[in-house]
């Protein structure tokens, strides 16, 4: 069997030009010149940090405190010296309003491991580091859909789509994805229809009750198979979960519109073989066929 | 009725362009997305308050006619730019859904 296979990886375009509030840690402690080393070093252990912004009594910023500063202080057994004798100032930051792609070129040409995020007035709100940077683009990265594309030798296309829960972002860009390929083919519009719908909604059903999931699609000359499979919570009781009306979703998923409880059974509805297992704890798999009303070629 | 009259006839405001010259005949009003993917036809007019992204995806599955969010509430651009991405029609009312779909019925879509 000959099997092609592509992954295509990529972040979003625009993603780069969200502002740095995506990214920065807020609960920062407010800590102020005449603090001294010592709860410094506490802090930095405690919170695992490894420089905090240095304020005046206002929330002003004033300097920063690194892990390196902290060093030297240690070198000169100085610890109950105060925060004034040893931060850096003054202070590179970033003004709520940058971009991401500016808070990584500014940490990139300084080699900085950490920028303090002030408002208008100079108030510091929240610090980037280049961990909360990397974390966002990892996640970013891990979001935007992985499509994987086999053709294996007997005529089957299959599609492979990521899907992340609660990623509301992303949210239908796998289904969307996997109809623009579909379209590719010359397949009748009502079993387009249906086949999106089944997507939908089972990708919808990862992104609100799952942690983390995929949506494959499967084509042949006479049928697509959809498969949503999730690691989640499961359910408990699956006949319940397909009444029309049955939901579990919270309030503020259904203020977006989600949590008619109709997803499962639209997808039952459109689908000419429908299976669904599910394990409490373990998570949840889909499993639909729409046979197509004309023979692919 | 063509999309493009009802538009003149009441006062639509047309914030994503799709196809305007398309024939309009029935509508759905609801803000519950899983209610409109299994009851909207292709066609039809849907009516509702939500504004956000996935609005788009039903819209596109469901081949609407066009969206009409009611209420004058607001899009914001990235919904804007995607739904004319996929050729979308967004329309904005000042009416609330229950007031314009009076509006709509007696107009004759029915
Ligand atoms: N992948 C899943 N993992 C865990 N629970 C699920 C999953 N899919 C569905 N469920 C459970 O089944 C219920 C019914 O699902 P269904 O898709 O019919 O409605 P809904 O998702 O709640 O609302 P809607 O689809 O109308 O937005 C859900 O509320 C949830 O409790
Ligand atoms: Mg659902």
């Amino acid at each position: 069997m000959t099997m092609d296979s592509e992954v295509t990886n990529k972040l979003g375009p625009d993603i780069l030009s969200y502002s740095v509030e995506k990214v920065m840690v807020r609960n920062i402690p407010q800590v102020t010149p005449y603090w001294q080393m010592r709860h410094i070093k506490e802090l930095m252990r405690i919170r695992r940090l490894d420089g905090v912004p240095v304020t005046d009594d206002e929330g002003h910023l004033l300097g920063i405190i690194s892990i390196s500063d902290l060093i030297i202080c240690i070198e000169n057994k100085d610890l109950e010296a105060p925060v004034s004798k040893y931060m850096t100032t003054p202070v590179k930051c970033l003004i709520l309003s940058k971009t991401l792609i500016e808070a990584l070129r500014e940490m990139n040409r300084f080699k900085y491991g950490r920028l303090p995020v002030v408002d208008e007035e100079f108030k510091v709100i929240g610090v980037v580091y280049w961990w909360s940077l990397f974390a966002f683009l990892q996640e970013a990265l891990d979001t935007s859909m992985v499509v994987k594309k086999t053709i294996p030798s007997e005529g089957v296309i299959s599609y492979t789509y990521q899907v992340l829960g609660r990623d509301f972002v992303h949210a239908g860009n796998a289904s969307l994805q996997m109809r623009k390929s579909l379209q590719q083919l010359s397949i009748d519009p009502k079993d387009l229809r249906r086949t999106g719908i089944i997507a939908y909604e089972a990708e919808m059903n990862i992104i609100i009750h799952a942690d983390k999931g995929f949506l494959q699609v499967k084509i042949n000359s006479e049928k697509i198979e959809v498969t949503a499979e999730d690691k989640g919570p499961g359910i408990s009781d699956v006949s319940l979960a397909m009444q029309e009306g049955f939901t579990t979703a919270p309030d503020y998923i259904r203020e977006m519109g989600f949590g008619a409880g109709m997803g499962l059974p639209n997808i039952k509805r459109n689908s000419d073989i429908f299976q669904i297992d599910s394990r409490v704890g373990v998570g949840t798999k889909v499993y639909s066929v729409v046979n197509l009303i004309r023979r692919l070629k | 009725m063509l999309l493009r009259e009802v538009i003149d006839s009441l006062n639509l405001q047309v914030i994503s362009e799709g196809n305007l010259e398309v024939e309009v005949r029935s509508g759905i009003v609801s803000d519950l997305l899983s209610y409109v993917m299994g009851n909207a036809k292709e066609g039809d007019l849907w009516l509702t308050i939500q504004t956000h992204m996935n609005v788009v995806a039903v819209a596109s599955l469901c081949k609407v006619a066009a969206v009409i969010v009611t209420s004058n509430l607001e899009v914001n651009e990235e919904v804007i730019d995607k739904a004319q991405e996929e050729g979308i029609t967004i329309l904005k009312s000042s009416l609330p859904s229950y007031e314009l779909s009076g509006s709509l019925y007696l107009s004759g879509i029915r």
